[in-house]
């Protein structure tokens, strides 16, 4: 188990007046099997009150408004979550435990091609490349999490947002998010559910700014959802701070909203991710975790 | 109130009357063609899609005005934006994205009909007649506009909705005037031959104002008598200047209840569109009808565009900027 305190900072610079913001950001950890979520506050400048509901999927929504005229918005986030990794490991089954209809019922929505997520020829012609061969799902998807990771160079500025899984196979290049939106067609295409994660990464011993991250969930029968990550095979997941789950990145953008007004001259992003003391006032007090939302 | 929300409630009211209106607008001309075996295509089909305002456009995509074509423009098509069904799409969307200020029922109602219709055949129009549909979208339309009234406090959300609905009312009334005037000038104004006036009853039916005529005692039926009703009577809630009274009342509120800034000037336009109506009605007798007419429909247009620039004007609108989405970026780890 690891203490996170995470920092997620949001900074728009508008190319002059921007007004009449209306925006949903969806920054705010859930409880979860595997994460417990101590304290939660997001804050929003030019100040306006954030209003949270839950989405179709279980993630925590953020809501706000700016009515009057801004020429920069800002929107911290701050978290401190408790992370443990994998409850279990995938129990062995084959594939025909997949083909129960109440179950693919259930799952529908983890099994239909979606925006981003979809197999045609192109993603066909990749998978028969790439198919892992094990008849045992466990074992299949952790196959196939190494060969998408062999077989996507990680590179930055080569995709978007909006880059549909048939290109990012064409240029085998992207980066995080394009591995899980190939992974899970790989699995959907398979008739295995899968959905993805967004969320931050903790990395250790790693002074850089950190970013958001997205990985992968896949349904194993007799164990339920586990996660993978494409670009980084077999993840210590004590690292991984689950924020939202969707069909895919189009259901859990971290932000999204409209305003009129100028153009966006620029968009910064900074997570910073720190390990803090498991049990606060051990060791001295002198790393006790700050109470979020009090402190900037 | 954001100017997008206003917005939105202006063009529900609009476009749920507009609805109401081509719907009107249907039922009448082809009950006239049932009624009168020698009404052409000229007479009844071509001014029905003139008076929607669509011409143009509806010769771009078909041959011949006739009762086919004509009525599925005008109920379903979707190439035409002022179709009942394309108007009914336009207040659900409008409407649904203000959702929480509209009374439940006024909601359901409208998504009811939106979906009523979608599910509708194409082949039902021309199979059972234009009745049932006609029918359907204005009971529902006058639904609507109870469920407002009654379900809704009268505040700056209401008087957005209304002033849509009575601009829309004011303006459709004096097109349909002017057509009617341009297709069967009278060259007497005061004795029109019987078919003619046949026609300009039928305009007073087309504006649900049959009845009303009568009831006024407006006495002798006459092209002048009738133009003079749908212009002026202070008391028919369809007459010209009763719905810009009602959009002046509407400003007024909106001025007090700060929803609107510098609504004076606009407040200067209603009075003089007003006066303008009041001092001319006697048009209709001295040929200066048309000129009076298309003067009208211009002041409505450009009573329209005052109550965009006070109202839903977004600054960046008049830098010509628009509504944008936020800059997403990809995560990357």
């Amino acid at each position: 188990m690891r203490r996170l305190l995470a920092r997620h900072r949001t900074e728009f610079t508008y190319d002059g007046e921007a007004r009449e913001s209306t925006n949903e950001v969806r920054l705010c950890p859930v409880r979860h099997a595997r994460q417990r979520v101590l304290s939660v506050s997001v804050r929003v400048t030019p100040e306006a009150e954030v209003h949270h509901h839950r989405d179709a999927f279980g993630n925590d929504v953020g809501w706000f408004q700016v009515e009057g005229p801004h020429s920069r918005l800002l929107v911290e986030a701050e978290a401190l979550v408790e992370v443990s990794g994998h409850p279990v490991l995938p129990a062995p089954a084959g594939f025909a435990a997949l083909e129960d209809p109440g179950l693919r019922d259930r799952l529908a929505a983890f099994l239909l091609p979606s925006a981003l997520v979809h197999w045609p020829e192109a993603v066909d012609y990749f998978a028969q490349g790439l198919e892992p061969g094990a008849d045992e799902v466990g074992r299949w998807l952790v196959d196939l999490e190494e060969a998408v990771n062999r077989s996507i160079v990680y590179e930055r500025g080569h995709t978007a947002v909006d880059t549909p899984v048939e290109r990012v196979v064409q240029a085998r290049r992207g980066v995080c998010q394009d591995m899980a939106h190939l992974f899970i067609a790989l699995c959907r295409r398979r008739g295995v559910p899968a959905r993805y994660v967004s969320g931050w990464l903790h990395q250790a011993g790693r002074d850089d700014p950190a970013e958001s991250h997205a990985w992968a969930e896949a349904w194993a029968p007799g164990t339920g959802w586990v996660e993978f990550d494409p670009t980084h095979p077999d993840p210590d997941l004590t690292h991984y701070v689950r924020v939202a789950v969707g069909r895919d990145y189009g259901d859990v953008p971290p932000f999204r909203g409209t305003y009129v007004g100028a153009p966006t001259e620029r968009m910064d992003v900074h997570v910073e991710i720190r390990e803090v003391d498991a049990a606060p006032g051990a060791a001295g007090g002198a790393d006790a975790p700050p109470v979020p939302g009090v402190s900037g | 109130m954001l100017a997008r929300v206003a917005e939105s409630l202006y063009w529900t009211g609009r476009m749920i009357e507009r609805a109401d209106t081509c719907s009107r607008l249907l039922e009448v001309s082809h009950a006239m063609t049932r009624e009168r075996a020698a009404a052409g295509p000229r007479e009844v089909w071509e001014p029905l899609v003139e008076i929607t305002g669509d011409l143009d456009r509806f010769l771009a995509t078909h041959r011949r005005a006739d009762e086919r074509s004509v009525v599925w423009f005008l109920s379903f098509s979707p190439a035409n934006p002022n179709s009942v069904m394309s108007c009914i799409r336009r207040a659900r969307r409008n409407a649904h994205g203000v959702r929480e200020l509209l009374p439940t029922d006024m909601w359901e109602t409208l998504n009811g009909l939106h979906m009523e219709l979608r599910g509708w055949p194409p082949s039902r129009i021309t199979r059972e007649g234009v009745y049932p549909f006609c029918r359907l979208v204005r009971r529902t339309s006058q639904l609507l506009q109870g469920i407002a009234d009654q379900g809704m406090r009268h505040d700056a959300a209401w008087w957005f909705l209304r002033a849509g609905r009575y601009l829309e009312r004011a303006e459709k009334t004096a097109r349909l005037l002017e057509i009617r005037y341009r297709l069967v000038a009278p060259r007497e104004p005061a004795v029109a031959a019987p078919a003619d006036l046949h026609a300009w009853h039928r305009l007073l039916r087309s504006s649900g104002a049959d009845e009303a005529f009568l009831r006024a005692g407006g006495g002798l039926v006459s092209p002048a008598s009738i133009a003079r009703f749908l212009l002026v009577d202070a008391r028919f809630p369809r007459s010209v200047a009763y719905c810009l009274d009602e959009v002046g009342r509407g400003v007024e509120e909106l001025i007090a209840d700060g929803a609107m800034r510098g609504g004076s000037e606009m407040l200067g336009l209603l009075a003089l569109t007003r006066d303008e109506l009041l001092g001319n009605a006697a048009a209709a007798r001295n040929g200066r009808l048309a000129w009076l007419l298309d003067h009208v429909q211009r002041r409505c247009n450009e009573i329209d565009v005052a109550l965009a620039a006070s109202c839903f004007a977004y600054p960046s609108t008049r830098e010509g900027g628009a509504q944008r989405a936020q800059a997403a970026r990809q995560a990357q780890n």
